[in-house]
């Protein structure tokens, strides 16, 4: 059976279709005047999460530029105050070397040079007692006091703590922003500065590359006036060890020889004195083997060119140590325990550090290390505690190695402060010896320098990774929150197209019927 | 016998073509009358005249009006009604908790959550001042205030809904008794074979009102009269109503419809009263639980830190006071005491570890996943919202074209077609004219004999 058509179905029906139409309609009217893809939740569930998301990274990212400003201000304050304190103990390191070595250092000018450290160590306390937006920068987590203050007696004391301050700069990566002042009060290392004499004697097979503590020699000839008072140039570039230059100098009918602590050579002209040795030019070959000089009886005893230590030097060879050989034991006392090492085992320098290194942790103490520092060896604390070696009773070892003493670690005020006294008690060696030191911290705070220029690369390199991730999602939450105006454009001129074809069909149906025409 | 018996014979077919010309013109009068069905008149031969040659036929009778119209598909009609109306009372809930939460970007609670935990981490960049500390407490005032707000936003709609529910019972009601009304008239109007036809369709009309509020059949009676059942339960027999109550348990929130007995409440599911219900004690509960569950544990876990925390003033408070969305609010004592906010374990002014850690319980970081990052947590908390939207709008739209479907099927069948009227008419018309030249014809017949004297 065919359908009946009615009025009220047509009209429902029109009605229903426009409806459908004109909501097309308003719902792309609305993205067009919101700009928005979704206006409501039901639009896109998924989009409603994706836009919550991407917001949320957004505003952690805003943060983190903004954690990254205010850090700036930090880690720059730092880096330019210590600069400046670099500047100021370069110029204590100065005062102190003309005060030592000047021709004209009098008691007077150190009197004088010691009120110009004092001002130095003012100016350094100011600079270490900055603070930004009220809170000191060097204080630690102390940033409620002034870090450096005088105690009654007049000495710099430092009363922040050794705390660092993290800072989130991005997902995952926490920066420290600050040098807490304990590590501007001296260097995390300690050191005992040995004063052992370890070179090992020379022979004929010593290479000439490597003699003065490695510093080797230089190629070429020298020239000597026997008895005759003539000069005879000997050139000796074919040598390459102490041997050849013996050979080639017996050649030249001079007797060389190494002395007998193996510490230099010695030449000597069989036909008696006078005998003179010098340069036959600028290249010092003669200086650099430690020959120069003249001698009224024909024997030159020439300087001490003996090569430097290396861990893999057998202690026998090794002149300082013919008394003390066997090694015994040495005493180590740090953190209140006493320690007796026995390095009684040791055939060369290499086993006299790994039984003291491996001694040290047995004892269950912070690590120390054993270095070798030229001719002597040196033992650093990393941890920056301080340590004594002494002599056991009877017993040469520690002596003969050099390494009796104490490490401290090198201190900023305590240093300054040394000098100062050093110089009005008109001290020389006081003054060398902060010398010394202030030449660690100021390696030491060029180190911190160095480390603070990192976080500020470091910043910058991160917010410009922030600055670009802040353009990306900002596109992705584009892509999903807002309208593209186009595409909605369009399908609104269609809908638009559509309502009206509906509209206008409609019309014309819903004006016709059969009364119009009976 | 005779020409009388003509004259008579035309009457009938003037009576008849008059009655299907009224009846026609009621149908294009009713055109756009809501739940009309189109009438017809139906007509029968008159018993014919026994004669010696046999049976002479005698005109023709009115032998009813009748009402077009399928009870079948009205049936279905109230049914997908009711489906449609709860689907989209659903529809209009999820937009209000949608109103509630507030929109997708720059969510208020979202935007003042990322803000808040940003404060953190601002105050975790040294130097830590007072001025940020107090940032970090209006932040939290507003994340709090934003919550509490949404919580009591839910309140309302719940509030609002139970009072439209009593509303829609109040007109439910209306409707059942104008249904037993009805049913009284019908009953008296109706005489064996005769149909009240504007009643019944008035009585439809009522009863599709009702499928509009709830799920509802209508069972015949051989009287005319009509069964009214909701969710199961009779509510009307004849002109008796058993009026529907509704009952609030303010504890539980649960609210239920009655008839006569109340420990048996109905299972109202469909129409606007079922739809009312279903998603107060569903989406709205559901949200409000999602949104206590949110708050309780941003409450926790700030707190969890911030009381590690130390202090010039002493060790770290509560940051949160309250259990859930409506309670939240930030510990008075902290702002009357800024610096009773805590930034660190040590209590020392440059230290930030609580601050960093704070910061973190909203931050994504590599290791952090949707369940421990509460700006995640919470843009799930929409998400699952919006996908219910979804769902339901879907669902909505289905509804919709079936239910037009059915309405279009229905007006097919019981709608006034115009052109059909006016072919009726024009039909009509033409028998009423046939029928009158009869009475002529027979008249003529009359002066012909009478011309005779």
């Amino acid at each position: 059976m065919v359908m009946r058509v009615t009025e009220g179905q047509i009209s429902r029906m029109v009605y229903y279709g426009t409806q459908n139409n004109l909501g097309n309609m308003a719902r792309l009217q609305e993205m067009t005047s919101t700009g928005l893809r979704i206006n409501a939740y039901a639009d896109d569930p998924r989009g409603v999460g994706l836009v919550r998301h991407y917001e949320s990274l957004l505003t952690q990212n805003d943060q983190y530029l903004r954690n990254i400003n205010r850090s700036r201000t930090m880690v720059d304050s730092t880096d330019m105050a210590l600069q400046d304190l670099l500047e100021l103990i370069r110029d204590a390191s100065q005062v102190a070397r003309r005060e030592v070595s000047g021709a004209s250092s009098s008691w007077q000018t150190r009197s004088v040079a010691a009120a110009e450290v004092e001002g130095l160590i003012g100016a350094a306390m100011t600079l270490l007692n900055q603070s930004v937006e009220g809170s000191s920068l060097f204080g630690g987590f102390r940033t409620d006091l002034q870090p450096f203050v005088r105690s009654s007696t007049g000495e710099v004391q430092y009363q922040g703590d050794v705390n660092r301050m993290m800072v989130a700069i991005s997902p995952n990566t926490e920066m420290q922003v600050n040098v807490p002042g304990s590590e501007l009060l001296g260097s995390d290392t300690s050191i005992l500065g040995g004063f052992g004499d370890l070179g090992p004697r020379l022979g004929v097979n010593t290479a000439l590359s490597e003699i003065a503590r490695g510093d080797g020699w230089s190629m070429g000839s020298i020239v000597y006036s026997g008895n005759a008072g003539v000069d005879m140039t000997v050139d000796l570039s074919g040598a390459g060890t102490i041997g050849d230059v013996i050979s080639l100098l017996g050649d030249a009918g001079l007797t060389a020889v190494i002395s007998s602590d193996g510490r230099n050579l010695e030449i000597t002209d069989p036909a008696g004195g006078p005998l003179t040795i010098r340069n036959a030019d600028e290249s010092g070959t003669a200086s650099s083997l430690g020959i120069v000089g003249s001698s009224e009886d024909g024997t030159i005893a020439g300087t001490d060119i003996r090569t430097a230590p290396q861990w893999s030097t057998n202690l026998a060879a090794v002149e300082s140590l013919a008394t003390a050989l066997p090694l015994g034991q040495i005493q180590l006392t740090m953190n209140g325990t006493d320690v007796i090492i026995d390095l009684s085992g040791s055939a060369s320098l290499d086993d006299v550090r790994t039984a003291f290194e491996t001694a040290v942790i047995g004892a269950g103490l912070p690590g120390l290390t054993m270095d070798l520092d030229g001719a002597a060896l040196d033992i650093v604390s990393t941890t920056g505690e301080t340590f004594q070696i002494t002599s056991v009773a009877g017993d040469s070892t520690a002596d003969a190695l050099g390494i009796v003493g104490s490490g401290q670690p090198a201190r900023l005020f305590g240093t300054l402060e040394a000098l100062a006294d050093a110089m009005r008690a008109n001290d020389i060696e006081g003054m060398r010896a902060a010398i010394g030191e202030l030449d660690a911290i100021q390696q030491h705070v060029l180190e911190l320098e160095i480390e603070v220029g990192g976080r500020e690369s470091m910043l910058e390199w991160t917010e410009g990774l922030l600055i670009d991730r802040d353009t990306r999602l900002n596109a992705n939450l584009s892509n999903v929150r807002d309208a593209d105006i186009i595409e909605v454009a369009s399908e609104l001129t269609h809908a638009e197209t559509a309502y009206q074809a509906s509209l206008l069909v409609s019309s014309r149906i819903m004006s016709m019927n059969l009364f119009d025409f009976l | 016998m005779g020409l009388n018996r003509i004259l008579d014979i035309g009457m009938s077919g003037l009576y008849a073509a008059s009655a299907a010309l009224q009846t026609a013109s009621h149908n294009v009068a009713n055109v756009g009358t809501s739940g009309f069905s189109r009438q017809s008149v139906t007509t029968g031969t008159r018993m014919p005249l026994g004669n010696s040659y046999g049976l002479l036929g005698g005109g023709a009778d009115i032998t009813g009006i009748r009402r077009l119209t399928d009870e079948f598909l009205i049936g279905r009609l109230r049914g997908q009604t009711a489906h449609m109306q709860a689907q989209q009372q659903t529809d209009l809930t999820l937009q209000e908790i949608e109103l509630v939460l507030g929109p997708a970007g720059d969510n208020p609670i979202g935007t003042a959550l990322d803000t808040f935990f940003a404060s953190w981490s601002e105050l975790s960049s040294p130097p830590i001042t007072d001025e940020l500390r107090r940032d970090v407490l209006d932040k939290a005032a507003l994340l709090a205030g934003q919550i509490s707000g949404a919580a009591a936003g839910f309140q309302d709609l719940a509030v609002q809904m139970e009072r439209r529910v009593n509303d829609s019972v109040g007109i439910l009601n209306d409707l059942l008794r104008g249904v037993a009304d009805l049913n009284g008239q019908i009953q008296l109007a109706e005489g064996p074979g005769e149909f009240a036809n504007d009643l019944r369709d008035r009585r439809d009309y009522l009863l599709q009102e009702i499928a509009q509020l709830t799920e509802v059949e209508a069972v015949g009676r051989g009287d005319g009269t009509v069964d009214v059942i909701i969710a199961g339960r009779t509510v009307v027999v004849r002109d008796q109503v058993d009026e529907l109550d509704v009952s609030h348990d303010a504890e539980t929130g649960v609210v239920q419809i009655t008839a006569g007995n109340r420990n048996y409440p109905l299972g109202i599911q469909g129409g606007e009263i079922g739809g009312l219900i279903s998603s107060l004690h569903a989406e709205v509960v559901n949200t409000q639980a999602m949104l206590d569950d949110f708050a309780a544990e941003l409450i926790d876990r700030v707190n969890q830190v911030h009381v590690q925390g130390r202090t010039a003033g002493g060790s770290g408070l509560m940051f949160f006071t309250g259990t859930d969305a409506a309670s939240i609010g930030v510990n008075p004592q902290l702002e009357s005491r800024p610096d009773m906010l805590a930034t660190s374990r040590t209590g020392l002014s440059g230290d930030n570890d609580i601050a960093r850690e704070i910061a973190a319980l909203g931050t994504e970081t590599a290791n952090s996943s949707i369940q421990n990052n509460l700006s995640e947590l919470f843009g799930t908390l929409i998400t699952d919202v919006a996908a219910a939207g979804a769902s339901s709008r879907l669902k909505l739209e289905s509804q919709q074209q079936t239910l037009d479907a059915l309405t279009v099927r229905l007006e097919s069948v019981r709608g006034v077609s115009l052109d059909e009227e006016a072919a009726n008419m024009a039909r009509y018309q033409n028998a009423y004219a046939a029928s009158a030249k009869v009475i002529a014809t027979a008249q003529d017949m009359f002066d012909t004999i009478l011309s005779i004297f």
